[in-house]
């Protein structure tokens, strides 16, 4: 066994137990700050009349995963007027944070838009504008007729294109856009 | 100094006959047409300074025995090519390839297309050339290795690909750069490989067996990119290239300069690239440009003819547009998208810009290589690499937090590589070696989003050892290989409050392989290889948890994954004549147990943003098989035909369903028309390609989100020339692509939810080396 042979193994040796016990813990990461993250709708409808306000909330408060959300109904008077405000929050974090005003900040760049099952008697219209004359949703009007029950789905679209044919009626179809918030409420309409 | 032309150089350094500075080297060429890589033979050689000559072997090499070091110089010349002087700085044993330019129109003969080494002509592979790399330098790298059978390109857009070798990609393939292995994201089907290929000297797809001493978690699936040695040459020498293409209004640019001296040989090298905005035939793909900008430095010195090192440096800094017409959120937005005739967000003009959605990567290496010879033939290696590698993604996100990264990771890697190579009389090579390697992989909290792929540092120790013997008739070789890998993970809880929770897992890999050669009547050449292999679950796998950008579905690891066992073989047989044709026919199985895939679920995940479907990682018994062909028919002096054939079938054996992202069938055709009028203008050709992409009908409608795009045929056009000065080569290639501007959609394409492939292209490309 020639000298070169021995000086090869050994530096073998050498790395063979330098690196196999080397052993790291990783650190523990620092827990990203959610603030973007929105945890709950709230719909509030006060009756023009009364002012008894509805609440319609849907609660995922620690966002996709984990638990699953909380929906929350209010039965509707028929044949009734109401003013409608959404709320959106993040409750995730401590104090919780009104998303709500990001997205009115950029309201040119928001709306929200209202599906309503056709075995439910409401109608939603816009109460708001955007800068360009356009809706953003987060003040609304609605309607109840007579006695019934279905879904209600509100959307909120980031950068959909207002302008597109029947967007800005609030026909979703040639919005685009990204969704930010689709969120249902199955109600009733009682007497 | 002579007429300068395009020399190929393997040199082997070998310390023959003790470690003295005297005149005993060994100085062999050998003489292959630049053309049809044939061997020259009765060329003569003479020996400038001493007046001795000689004339090329049947094989077409020469041997001068006893050569002294310095400056020496070699005319060569023969009556059917150009004359030809080598200057060269003999400091030990050297053996050069050099390619002759035929004087005469007439050509005959065939590329050869498997690879030139002796030892690796046992394996199922393929080699891209240099020259190949340089003049596709524009397109992405697993773009390049497109044209093999049996390779196909993953694709998001134009801007990102990876590619699948036999059906194998992501964290089944492994890409070793310039001797390390590749580490960064590569289980995203949206991370490209972020390597420059530009100035390698060749890239070699090996598809089976033969990988036991490549570290990586690859089932026989390896990509080899190898650095280019530097012309022992005390010239400077470079190489300048630029490509312009029509789609997109890009721009690539490559340099690289070099020169030997006796302290040291040293390269340069720069790439640039700036596209903007690619076309479909209708509409502008908006938001789809691209910018890379890298650069890289070799050094290679050596000592007393024994120990021969190598230092690498490279950085790789790319930012790429995804199409923002493809960033939807949930699947009502999915569907709205694919129903679409044009993209939403198309814009009717081009721009440059790149904005949200998109990528930003920066991959560094720095690799130290060494190799001491402790007698002719065996040597001991060893090699240390570094990588940094960091990648961004930017989304269309509220209140302004669009430069925020929505991911943002960083990976730091280190790695180790121990081998020893002996080299018997019998002919028997014995190879063992230790390889290690450690991986930090840290999410950036700034991104206010918690992270898809969580935090961890893993540790992989592994042995090998092979045996191998190679003779021109023929070879085998046998190996096993065993890795222990270790991960510790540290992930955020879903619930609230968000905590940490720590995870740890290790796996026991083995590998065993083998290969066989034979060659018979120097024509025919068959190859068996086998390879049984375990890939353990990598992290991805394991703990991914959310929404990866673009296609509207949350992904869901598996802690529970045990390690994948593969078996595969291949068989090939092929078969290369002086004359007329060569063809080559493979055929191959893999066989997986465990074989870990994102299986789509039955319920959707509902979340405050709308219906996500569900994807969690799951193990089935799998099998994919297939069939890679290709032939090339000299039919008349100056013209032949390119025939290749790829199938291939994947299953997914536990559910009687394909798997996905399965190639479909592919037949392409290429006439090549080749002209050289012998003197200053030489290796013309102009070429017709076509290639015809079978529809992917074996995957079922309740597979994908959207009905498989059909069958479509694209035509291209390659026109090249070169020519000669006296130190000095100047190359023009125009390639067109889609020549008839087809509108057409790729199953392997995940745009193809969204909008059209690419539209015609038009590059037009100049190179001058010196």
């Amino acid at each position: 066994m020639n000298s070169s042979r021995i000086i090869a193994i050994g530096v073998f040796a050498i790395f063979i137990s330098l690196f196999s016990s080397c052993n790291k813990e990783k650190d523990d990461p620092i827990i990203p700050n959610e603030e973007e993250l929105i945890t709950t709708v709230i719909y509030t409808l006060v009756d023009t009349l009364t002012n008894d306000s509805l609440v319609f909330t849907y609660r995922d408060i620690d966002g996709d995963g984990g638990n699953p959300p909380i929906i929350e109904v209010d039965s509707i008077k028929a044949n009734s007027y109401y003013l409608g405000f959404i709320t959106l929050l993040n409750e995730a974090v401590n104090p919780s944070i009104d998303i709500g005003i990001e997205v009115e900040n950029e309201a040119e760049e928001h709306q929200f838009f209202f599906i309503i099952q056709s075995s439910l008697g409401i109608e939603i219209e816009y109460a708001d504008l955007d800068a360009n004359a356009n809706p953003l949703g987060m003040k609304t009007s609605f309607k109840s007729w007579d006695e019934s029950a279905g879904e209600f789905t509100i959307i909120l679209k980031h950068e959909p294109n207002k302008f597109a044919p029947g967007v800005s009626d609030g026909q979703i179809g040639n919005a685009g856009g990204e969704t930010d918030v689709e969120v249902s409420f199955f109600v009733s309409i009682l007497e | 100094m002579g007429r300068f032309i395009f020399i190929i150089l393997l040199i082997f350094q070998f310390s023959v006959n003790a470690y003295s500075q005297k005149c005993t080297f060994l100085f062999e060429i050998k003489l292959i047409d630049s053309i049809t890589n044939e061997s020259i033979p009765f060329a003569a050689v003479i020996h400038k300074e001493s007046g001795q000559g000689s004339i090329s072997e049947p094989d077409g090499t020469f041997h001068f025995h006893e050569r002294c070091p310095g400056e020496q110089t070699f005319i060569i010349s023969h009556i059917a090519y150009l004359n030809d002087t080598i200057n060269i700085l003999l400091s030990s044993d050297t053996f050069l390839l050099v390619e002759l330019k035929a004087k005469v129109e007439w050509l005959e003969g065939v590329e050869i297309k498997d690879d030139y080494h002796a030892h690796d002509q046992r394996y199922i592979a393929a080699t891209i050339e240099n020259k190949t790399i340089n003049a596709q330098s524009n397109k992405n790298l697993a773009d390049i290795l497109e044209s093999i059978e049996g390779v196909n390109v993953l694709r998001t857009g134009a801007g990102i690909s990876k590619p699948i070798i036999h059906g194998n990609y992501g964290n089944r393939v492994t890409t070793i750069n310039r001797g390390i292995t590749q580490s960064g994201q590569q289980w995203g089907n949206d991370h490209g490989l972020e390597v420059d290929a530009f100035g390698a000297e060749r890239i070699q797809v090996i598809k089976g067996a033969g990988v036991l001493a490549y570290d990586g978690n690859s089932l026989g699936n390896v990509i080899l990119i190898d650095s280019k040695l530097i012309a022992p040459d005390s010239n400077l020498h470079g190489e300048v290239n630029s490509i312009f293409q029509s789609n997109g209004l890009g721009i690539t640019l490559n340099g690289s300069i070099e020169k030997s001296s006796k302290w040291a040989s040293w390269r340069v090298t720069g790439t640039y690239k700036k596209m903007g905005d690619s076309k479909a035939p209708d509409y502008y793909l908006t938001n789809t440009g691209k910018n890379e900008q890298n650069i890289s430095f070799q050094l290679n010195r050596n000592f007393f003819n024994k120990w021969y090192n190598e230092l690498y440096a490279s950085t790789y800094n790319t930012e790429i547009g995804i199409l923002r017409g493809s960033h939807v959120s949930n699947i009502t937005d999915l569907e709205e998208a694919m129903g679409r005739e044009v993209p939403f967000y198309t814009n009717e003009h081009f721009s440059y810009e790149i904005n949200p959605p998109r990528q930003q990567v920066n991959h560094n290496l720095i690799k130290y290589e060494m190799k001491y010879f402790t007698k002719p033939y065996s040597f001991f290696s060893f090699k240390y690499g570094w990588q940094w590698d960091r990648r961004n993604e930017y989304d269309v996100r509220r209140g302004s937090r669009s430069d925020i990264p929505a991911l943002s990771l960083t990976m730091i890697t280190h790695s180790l590589a121990a081998s020893y190579n002996h080299h018997f009389n019998s002919g028997h090579t014995f190879i063992f070696g230790y390889q290690y390697n450690n991986i930090d992989n840290t999410n950036n909290p700034e991104t206010g989003i918690l992270p898809l792929l969580p935090d961890y540092f893993s540790v992989s120790n592994s042995v090998y050892a092979i045996i191998e013997k190679d003779r021109s008739k023929w070879g085998y070789d046998f190996g096993f290989r065993y890795n222990h890998k270790r991960f510790d993970v540290v992930t955020i809880s879903r619930d609230l409050p968000r905590k940490i929770e720590r995870f740890d897992n290790s796996y026991n890999n083995f590998a065993l392989s083998g290969s066989l050669k034979y060659v018979w009547k120097t024509d025919w050449i068959a190859k068996l290889n086998a390879n049984f292999a375990q890939r353990s679950p990598e992290v991805n796998e394991l703990y991914s948890f959310g929404l990866h950008q673009g296609v509207a579905s949350i992904e869901v690891g598996n802690p529970n994954l045990r390690s994948e066992n593969s078996f595969k073989i291949l068989a090939s047989v092929g078969w290369k004549s002086i004359e007329k044709l060569h063809f080559q026919f493979i055929v191959y199985a893999q066989s997986f147990d465990n074989y870990i895939f994102l299986e789509p679920q039955d319920e959707f995940l509902l979340t405050i943003r709308g219906a996500y479907p569900l994807y969690e990682y799951s193990q089935v018994q799998a099998l994919i098989y297939g069939s890679d062909f290709s032939l090339e028919y000299y039919v008349l002096p100056h013209f032949d035909i390119q025939f290749k054939y790829a199938i291939i079938r994947g299953e997914n054996l536990s559910e009687n369903i394909s798997l996905i992202n399965i190639p479909s069938d592919q037949i392409k055709l290429n006439l090549v028309y080749r002209i050289s009028d012998g003197e200053n203008w030489g290796e013309s050709s102009v070429e017709i390609h076509s290639a015809y992409i079978f529809k992917q009908f074996r995957i079922t409608d309740n597979q994908d989100f959207m009905p498989v795009p059909n069958a479509y045929l694209l035509l291209g056009l390659n026109a090249s020339t070169v020519k000669y000065f006296s130190h000095t080569r100047l190359g023009f290639n125009l390639r067109i692509d889609n020549l008839l501007n087809n509108s057409y959609r790729d199953y392997l394409n995940r745009m193809r939810y969204f909008a059209d492939d690419l539209g015609i292209n038009v590059q037009v490309g100049v190179q001058f080396s010196f």
